[in-house]
């Protein structure tokens, strides 16, 4: 168990930010995904120990809420949305500042930072201010400063903001190694859906300080039956045309088809049509809903529910 | 929505909107920004792709006259774009930084803008209010500024950028902050005032939202034009990398053996996927006593799905050939897709150092 | 295993509990101050006071011992009076030397204060590096004092510590374990002024620094108030000194002149004059030679304004006991309670008299020996709970600014 909290309640004067919030995730890469104002920077802040709650408690890698705040802060790692810097430093001594500040010894920081380093990829960067770094050399180096205490939870908070897509790749390769390979829990929090897919295996899904849907990214996207998606070479809609009059119900979406299959039949029945028709068949798979289809469904369903 | 904006812009537009660059250089000092590019853009959503410092940013100051070329021509809808400040009423620019004037509410600060460009008093409140509609800020345009989240102030810099229905518009970044609600309703706002006629340049960095938005894109690397057009156009050109493309199908061995004959495959590799032996199978099968020419079990195909990966430099010839043959039935191939037929592959192989 | 895993490593070493955390905080802040040439410049500078304090506090542990050239060199400065008997004097030597370099060292303070303190929290401020410290395992408090500790290590190594070192050594040098006896007030309140300057101007400096994210106005503004609080303080009791004292005399010689008019041949001096050499001289040899009466007159004249300037002294010193116009400058108050830590006024009032013996004044001669007057120009008479509330009053307001300020991670947008 990764975190669970039971009946959260938190309220800043007028504004409810988590509304009786109940939720259990397992260990491993989580996601963590919302419109703006569903709670999600005030759920972090709860797990990492920061706020007090009005209500309800919970527990996160075992320690209470309520309680042992300063322990789960020990054990957790924040790489913040925003930008943040320690003024001054070199980024080696930022990181090792960094370290000591969990608890670290000035030798320990500075042998683990030098690590820690090496591992997000910032050579002999390391010993420039940390000012003149680029947008992806701080993401790096925050990144760098969330792990250097070895946290058994690890939160980001859009982590690829402002970084360009090979950067953007790096760091998910980097977060998904931390989560799948060396055991360390992942909540990743961000807007990009395609990055949570990459990197996440579970998800959370908040609106309006409310838990409206949580699971396995494989699991929430369902698959259909007798439903592909098909693209071919050159003329879609004549494509289409075709394949309607044989029974298939077939949606245009961009440059692809979604077909769906009368019952009895089988993919076989494309590739004949296309030989017929003189197509080649360059994309078929099976109709999966995309993690955005997910999440807006998710939000739509709980919107209704508000107004009702 | 967004049909009231584009009829307006279809009445009002002349001339086809371009974008030309002739022979554009720039430099600040001895570090340069742009290297001798040339590059026109047609109507419609074009994306601005290129690493960082690969000269995006210059190129869109240079396009809204805020730079001068230090060589070659700016042209903005055939008029030079340095020096003219008439050309901007038909200029809208959404930029990546943020400054607004924290106390004025969402409307006014619209409305404003809208005044600056030459509208009139009663015509800009018109138009900031269905500028605000249109990003979907109807509910929060009576409050300040300064009380937005990020994603607020993303649509109302984009409000700002549209309220005078200019027909060229820059966006820079202009999905930062936004959560995905309100990105699949700017997207589709965006998606229509290109099939309306505007001109729209996206630069962005966020590959996939690029993506939904249009198929024809920029790229510059290092103050040079890579490419520019279609994606899957480009993708074709690329010769260094051949498309790699997946077939999933039962008996994948078989269907491996018969496509690595063709001529126009250059490589084949199994990939395992479910029910595929592990390694640690095949070696403890091995270990054991087995007569030397009976094949095992667990090297047999049949009835397990797999996958097969092939490389082709042709893959025009590939697909004729592998329709072909899965309808005569030839093989059982349920799943056909490209790994690296998308925007991220073209980034990726053009820009790789 | 011959080939080893170069990626991530886990780690899983000792982790101390947050009491240490202000600790680490202050420490960096240091050595990141340290770096910053100005302010080595100026803590080499303040070493020149420091040596030349412990200098003399050696040359007077010689000069307990007899030594002649301690002696000699002494001779040039104190009087001899004194120098019969060291030991009996030593108290109030000591509790002046240490006074005087506190005072001087209180510049060097003030400057560094200026110089390190500004970027304590303003930077912290303007490079947003509060999410990165509030979401490690340490609260406000352990911050503020990690901050707070930055300011203090400046104001030991420049004051508190040359004090220190100054007290072993002249305890050395005097080979006599008596002094502990004589002058242990002296140790402890040294130490006491250091906590307290620390605090009181530490916090003062962290609560100016948190209002602003430029560190240069933080730095203009501490000068301001250093400065021009000093200058207020000065001028506001100059002016009621002074005008006390003329308010006095003029008075007294009003009465007086009123009931004794000048004789003929005299010409009447306004009852603001003092009476000067010239005066007398004048008015003895010239051109209209006063008569007898004249004469007498004008001793008169000379006692009465005597008398009046002893009863102005008078109400200056009773008033001097209420003056709270020194509660304008922020140094002042500090130095206030340095003093009554120290117990300064009283070695002042000794020295005083001993100054004045030395001089040849006599109790009976034209000015009595005034050792309290001594006192009462070098040390501010108001009571220093006074003092005590004005910088009780700045800490708190400190206080409440930096808790407003410096949001921990709760309301942090």
């Amino acid at each position: 168990m990764l975190f669970s909290l039971n009946n959260v309640t938190k309220t800043y004067g007028k504004i409810t930010a988590l509304r009786q919030l109940t939720v259990k995730t397992p260990a491993g890469a989580v996601g963590l995904l919302g419109p703006n104002g569903a709670g999600k920077t005030t759920l972090i802040r709860t797990l990492l120990g920061l706020i007090t709650i009005d209500a309800g408690g919970g527990e996160v890698l075992g320690l209470d809420v309520h309680k042992q705040r300063m322990l789960i802060r020990q054990s957790v790692g924040f790489a913040p949305e925003d930008e943040c810097l320690f003024p001054g430093l070199a980024g080696i001594d930022f990181v090792a500042y960094a370290g000591e500040l969990c608890g670290m010894s000035r030798g320990d920081g500075m042998q683990r930072a030098h690590e820690v380093l090496n591992y997000v990829g910032l050579g002999e960067a390391r010993y420039r201010p940390v000012e003149s770094y680029s947008t992806g050399m701080k993401q790096r180096l925050k990144l760098a400063s969330a792990i250097v205490h070895d946290p058994k939870l690890l939160i980001l908070d859009e982590p690829t903001n402002g970084m360009d897509p090979g950067g953007r790749q790096e760091i998910l390769d980097l977060a998904s190694d931390l989560a799948h390979n060396k055991g360390m829990s992942l909540l990743f929090s961000s807007h990009l859906l395609p990055d949570v897919e990459a990197v996440c295996d579970h998800i959370l899904v908040l609106a309006r300080g409310r838990l409206l849907a949580q699971g396995k990214i494989s699991e929430l996207k369902l698959s259909h039956e007798q439903s592909f998606e098909v693209r071919v070479k050159t003329d879609a809609a004549r494509f289409a045309g075709l394949l309607a009059e044989k029974g298939c119900r077939v949606e245009p979406r961009e440059e692809r088809l979604i077909v769906r299959l009368p019952s009895g039949t089988s993919t076989d029945l494309l590739w004949e049509m296309a030989v017929s028709a003189g197509e080649q068949i360059r994309f078929l798979r099976p109709q999966q809903s995309t993690l955005e289809e997910v999440f807006l469904k998710a939000v739509e369903a709980g919107d209704e529910a508000f107004r009702a | 929505m967004h049909l009231d904006l584009a009829s307006e812009v279809a009445r009002s537009v002349e001339v086809t909107p371009v974008i030309a660059f002739e022979g554009v250089s720039k430099w600040y000092g001895n570090v340069i920004g742009l290297n001798k590019l040339t590059l026109r853009i047609p109507p419609g959503v074009t994306g601005l792709l290129g690493p960082n410092g690969a000269g995006k940013s210059t190129l869109l100051q240079l396009a809204t006259g805020q730079l001068m070329p230090s060589q070659g021509t700016v042209r903005v809808l055939g008029q030079q774009t340095w020096n003219n400040p008439s050309l901007m009423r038909n200029i809208g620019l959404c930029p990546e930084q943020d400054a607004f004037w924290e106390w004025m509410t969402g409307l006014d600060f619209i409305r404003t803008c809208a005044r600056l460009s030459g509208m009139g008093r009663r015509q800009a409140t018109a138009a900031a209010e269905k500028a605000m509609h249109v990003v979907g800020m109807t509910e929060n345009m009576n409050r300040a500024v300064g009380g937005y989240s990020k994603g607020m102030r993303q649509r109302t810099k984009l409000a700002q950028a549209l309220v005078h229905v200019p027909p060229v518009l820059f966006l820079d970044e202009p999905f930062t902050g936004t959560d995905p609600v309100a990105r699949r309703d700017l997207i589709e706002v965006i998606r229509g005032l290109g099939s309306a006629g505007h001109s729209v340049l996206v630069s962005s960095h966020v590959l996939h939202e690029v993506q939904a938005l249009t198929q024809n894109i920029v790229l510059l690397h290092r103050g040079r034009l890579v490419a520019e057009g279609n994606v899957r156009q480009i993708r074709d050109l690329i010769d260094r990398h051949p498309h790699r493309i997946v077939l999933v199908c039962d008996d994948y061995r078989s269907l491996a053996a018969e496509v690595v004959a063709w001529d126009d495959v250059e490589g084949v590799k199994v990939v395992s996927r479910n029910g595929a032996p592990t390694p640690e199978a095949l070696r403890s099968e091995a270990a054991s006593d087995r007569l030397p020419d009976a094949p095992s079990a667990s090297l047999k195909s049949n009835g397990r799905e797999g996958s097969i990966l092939v490389e082709t430099r042709w893959p025009d010839e590939f697909y004729g050939k592998l329709t072909t043959l899965v309808a005569k039935g030839g093989a059982r191939v349920r799943e056909v897709y490209s790994e690296d037929d998308n925007l991220e592959a073209v980034f990726k192989y053009l820009v790789s150092k | 295993m011959p080939i080893f895993d170069q990626g991530y490593q886990h780690w899983r070493g000792p982790l101390s509990g947050h009491g240490r955390r202000w600790l680490t905080i202050m420490l960096q802040g240091v050595r990141v101050q340290l770096t910053r040439i100005w302010l080595r410049r100026m803590l080499y500078l303040s070493l020149i006071p420091a040596l030349v304090f412990i200098g003399f506090m050696s040359v007077w542990g010689l000069v307990e011992q007899r030594s002649e050239g301690a002696l000699a060199l002494i001779r040039n400065f104190l009087p001899s009076s004194l120098l019969m008997d060291p030991r009996a004097q030593r108290a109030m030597i000591w509790t002046i030397a240490f006074s005087y370099f506190f005072k001087i060292q209180m510049y060097f303070i003030m400057i560094l204060v200026a110089v390190a303190g500004p970027g304590l929290i303003s930077s912290d401020l303007r490079f947003n590096a509060l999410p990165l410290y509030f979401s490690r395992p340490l609260n406000r408090v352990d911050y503020f004092v990690g901050k707070l500790g930055v300011i203090g290590a400046l104001v030991g190594a420049v004051a508190v510590v040359p004090a220190l070192l100054a007290y072993v050594l002249g305890l050395a040098f005097s080979l006599d374990f008596g002094v502990v006896k004589d002058t242990w007030q002296i140790l402890l309140g040294s130490i006491g002024y250091g906590l307290l300057i620390t605090i009181s101007a530490g916090a003062l400096m962290l609560a100016m620094s948190s209002l602003s994210r430029r560190s240069l106005y933080v730095g203009v503004s501490w000068a301001g108030l250093w400065i021009i609080t000093g200058w207020v303080g000065t001028v506001l009791e100059i002016t009621f000194r002074e005008g006390l004292t003329h308010n006095i005399y003029h008075a007294e010689m009003s009465r007086w002149l009123a009931a004794n008019p000048a004789p003929v041949g005299v010409q009447a001096p306004s009852p603001y004059e003092r009476p000067s050499r010239r005066r007398l001289n004048f008015a003895r040899v010239g051109p209209m030679r006063p008569n007898e009466e004249g004469t007498k007159w004008l001793e008169n004249w000379l006692k009465a304004a005597k008398e009046a300037d002893i009863k102005a002294r008078e109400k200056e010193s009773e008033a001097l006991q209420s003056d709270w116009r020194p509660l304008f400058s922020y140094v002042s108050n500090l130095e206030r309670i340095s003093d009554s830590l120290l117990n300064t006024d009283a070695a002042w009032e000794k020295i005083g008299k001993a100054f004045a013996v030395a001089q040849g004044k006599t109790d009976d001669g034209d000015e009595p020996t005034d050792g309290r007057r001594f006192a009462e120009m070098m040390v501010p008479q108001y009571p220093w709970q006074w003092s005590g509330g004005v910088l009780g009053g700045l800490l708190g307001l400190s206080i409440c600014i930096l808790t407003l300020r410096v949001k921990s991670l709760d309301r942090l947008k």
